[in-house]
């Protein structure tokens, strides 16, 4: 088999570069709509104080950590 | 958000199983690790140095792994939305069908023509959760709540509020 399209996107072709910063940005956008619309409904629809809290620290901290470093491994291939 | 009507007071509240979120949530997880899984083997038939490949491979795992916590927040919400109220006045069934799409149904005790229950299968048996049926008169739609965890005490509560409320029309 012929990896060498796979050898030139890893080792740093600038298509790569804009596929991955097109991917980090989708991924930003879905994070933040999804965060942003969980949030609406789990204050909407009756979800306790301190539960939405929990949801909050658990979801945004978690799924913020996920997004830094996929912006780290970002910098770090191009 | 529910806006309650005079007088009115929640009896019962039912919501899926947590089983059938538990079952969702084994393959998000097994949807997760298959990356890991796969990847050593790729290395197997594939002359691209082992070190290069990880670090490309390490970006889109992070990314994938950003999806899949998305989506088992989304199923985690949806599992926790849907919910269905019984009142000592109605029936209020709400259905979450993604994070922009929801769906409120009410139905007054006096439509309520027949409840069946429907447990199939071993695991619903030993668990207690399947589906239940609320037939109304014919011109009005059927109120299907799935998988919720112990029907028959539904089905014994709204039979229980019908008698009742049929009880004081008469």
């Amino acid at each position: 088999m012929n990896f060498q399209l796979v050898t030139d996107i890893l080792n740093g072709s600038s298509i790569f570069s804009y596929l991955l910063m097109l991917i980090v940005g989708v991924m930003t956008l879905i994070f933040l709509i999804t965060f942003a619309s969980l949030l609406y409904h789990w204050h909407y629809y009756g979800i306790g104080f301190f539960r939405r809290w929990i949801l909050i620290a658990v979801f945004g901290g978690i799924g913020l950590a996920l997004l830094v470093a996929s912006y780290g491994l970002m910098f770090k291939l191009i | 958000m529910i806006v309650f009507e005079d007088n009115e007071y929640v009896i019962h509240t039912a919501r899926k199983h947590w089983f059938v979120f538990a079952l969702r949530f084994i393959v998000l997880v097994i949807a997760a690790l298959i990356p890991l899984v796969v990847t050593p083997f790729f290395t197997l038939i594939t002359s691209v140095p082992f070190e290069t490949l990880m670090s490309g491979f390490s970006f889109f795992y992070v990314a994938y792994l950003l999806l899949m916590w998305i989506w088992g927040f989304m199923m985690w919400t949806d599992y926790y939305l849907d919910i269905t109220v019984v009142t000592n006045k109605r029936i209020i069934d709400m259905d979450q069908k993604g994070l922009f799409s929801r769906q409120t149904s009410t139905m007054r005790y006096e439509a309520i023509q027949d409840v069946t229950t429907d447990i199939q299968g071993v695991l619903n048996t030993i668990l207690n959760y399947g589906n239940l049926y609320i037939q109304t008169a014919a011109t009005t739609k059927e109120f299907i709540l799935d998988d919720i965890a112990d029907p028959n005490l539904a089905k014994e509560i709204i039979l229980r509020e019908l008698a009742r409320v049929l009880e004081k029309v008469e």
